[in-house]
């Protein structure tokens, strides 16, 4: 309480004179705006780091969908035990784990975008549709398929369907 | 509640059946036919079971229709199999294909 009051007491003497009560008072409206301007600034930086890791999430989701894409139409338009750097089993497995990291980045994105104006939803229908097409191995007695298969149309469908899921508007 | 985590065991979920991942990668298996083995081992313990998904690289189709759909051709009952809680905060996606599987093994035995 004292210590209070002996600083109440010294701002009084130092306030003494108009002079004094205008600069306090610009010296206060100067640091409101600097606090101001920084909590602006701060917030456009995350924003801008939201928005750069955002695009890179993004640009990661294209990139590992056009390979697996390619890939999987590889895989199942190929002969069964053909000449592949796997096994067929080995590569659904291989196709499998591609799949996971295009979740992981997907989730990423969900995540940086809930609170922005142009939120991006986790499309998981779409995810299971491709799941489904790219290592679902009931059809593995098929193989060689033709590019006008069932198969060979869900995949570039599925994946086409997230390549748009996951596109930026140009302003977010 | 009996509790399993699968990347406790197959952090490399693997193909369908063990047969072919054998042939692949020598003796250590993590195909859906083992990690079917293992739900039917917790089974017999309790028939409340809980499955976390998350943690593993990636599954494939074949695997989990191998361990859920193949617990119907197994011939466990419809509501022991639709009664496992499934956890998946990663891929959440996983649990209605799961339940599908489950539902189509389902409505090929007839039940």
């Amino acid at each position: 309480m004292e210590c209070t009051r002996d600083v109440l007491v010294k701002l009084n003497r130092i306030l003494k004179g108009d002079d004094n009560y205008l600069t306090f008072t610009i010296g206060t409206l100067s640091l409101l705006v600097a606090i101001a301007i920084y909590l602006l600034q701060k917030r456009k930086s995350e924003l801008d780091r939201k928005r750069n890791e955002t695009t890179q999430n993004v640009d990661k989701i294209g990139q590992l969908l056009d390979s697996l894409e390619g890939r999987a139409v590889q895989f199942w338009m190929g002969a069964p035990n053909g000449a592949g750097p796997q096994p067929d089993h080995a590569e659904l497995v291989q196709l499998g784990i591609i799949i996971k990291s295009v979740t992981t980045a997907a989730r990423k994105v969900v995540e940086l975008t809930k609170d922005s104006t142009k939120p991006i939803s986790y499309p998981g229908n779409e995810f299971t549709l491709m799941r489904q097409a790219v290592t679902l191995d009931g059809d593995l007695h098929l193989r060689p398929m033709n590019l006008n298969s069932l198969r060979i149309q869900m995949i570039q469908n599925s994946c086409q369907a997230l390549r748009t899921h996951f596109t930026l508007a140009p302003d977010s | 509640m009996n509790r399993i985590k699968v990347a406790d065991r197959y952090p490399f979920p693997g193909p369908r059946y063990r047969t072919l991942e054998k042939g692949a990668q020598g003796n250590s298996s993590s195909s859906g036919e083992d990690f079917r083995d293992w739900i039917e081992d917790e089974l017999r313990k309790s028939e409340s079971l809980t499955i976390d998904l998350d943690g593993t690289v990636g599954y494939g189709s074949s695997f989990l229709e191998e361990a859920f759909g193949g617990l119907i051709r197994a011939g466990y009952a419809s509501e022991i199999v639709l009664g496992i809680e499934l956890i998946s905060f990663e891929e959440p996606e996983l649990i209605d294909e799961i339940k599908k599987y489950i539902n189509d093994a389902i409505a090929l035995r007839g039940d």
